[in-house]
């Protein structure tokens, strides 16, 4: 046995301890790397609903958007995640911010990203569509730091505003979301026709229980 | 959306007020859907108090 003296033990255990340590957990980082890659961003099920004035009042970020361009696809096909697994892919729409109704969004220009399968694209008009010069209010939630519809993909995900921009449309933080968005969609702004108006109105209809 | 998502109280009563502010056609519109939905619109005269009634 070969037989070390104690200061050498000692020595040893003092210098080489730690760097064997820190040795040991780069190696476990770089095997975690290797086995676990990032997750490829997908679509997500609904985390949020805008069925009711409650419901509304728990989505985190309604926004009155101004579509930039005609939204276009921002990835490659993959495997839907939760639509059978059908080809799906990812769209960015560019958003110049007008209101901002509930939540906290800073920027004056936002991205809004979202899925939509090859099967469904342009098939019928509950599938998320946003061209051009398209005024919506937008019911949107963080994922990671993007900005995404909380139907994704989903034409109910957003609301038409027929009433022209409101630049100076003030916020009763006392009232719910709700009755806000009912006041923006109602109130003529900047640019609505009576055309446009009585589109509003009839669109608002759907609000009432006859 | 889905039906009564605004709460139709908050609706009937932003409607009532479009027919209290807005250009009369916008304000006839406006009277016939709370009619639909048998609700007055109060402050109307005239022509779109007729139609509202109808």
């Amino acid at each position: 046995m070969l037989l070390i003296p104690r200061h050498v033990q000692e020595e040893m255990r003092r210098k080489w301890i730690p760097r064997i340590a820190v040795l040991l957990v780069l190696v476990a980082f770089a095997a975690c790397m290797g086995c676990c890659p990032s997750p490829q961003a997908t679509e997500f099920p609904a985390r949020y609903e805008n069925y009711s004035p409650l419901a509304i009042s728990l989505v985190p970020m309604i926004l009155v958007g101004l579509v930039q361009e005609n939204a276009s696809p921002a990835g490659e096909f993959h495997p839907s995640r939760i639509d059978g697994h059908g080809p799906i892919r990812r769209w960015r729409a560019r958003v110049r911010v007008e209101n901002v109704l509930q939540g906290n969004v800073p920027q004056t220009e936002v991205d809004v990203f979202y899925f939509i399968g090859t099967d469904n694209l342009g098939s019928s008009d509950i599938y998320l569509n946003l061209p051009a010069g398209a005024r919506r209010i937008f019911f949107l939630q963080r994922d990671g730091g993007e900005l995404c519809p909380i139907h994704d993909g989903w034409e109910s995900s957003v609301e038409p505003v027929f009433s022209g921009a409101h630049p100076s449309f003030k916020i009763d933080s006392q009232k719910l979301a709700a009755e806000t968005i009912t006041d923006l969609l109602l109130s003529r702004g900047e640019g609505a026709t009576d055309k446009s108006m009585i589109e509003a109105v009839y669109h608002v209809r759907s609000g009432i229980r006859r | 959306m889905y039906e009564a998502a605004f709460g139709d109280e908050v609706v009937i009563k932003r409607l009532q007020q479009v027919v209290r502010e807005e250009t009369l056609p916008v304000r006839e519109e406006a009277c016939y859907l709370l009619a639909e939905a048998k609700h007055p619109c109060e402050g109307i005269t005239g022509k779109e108090q007729l139609f509202g009634q109808q």
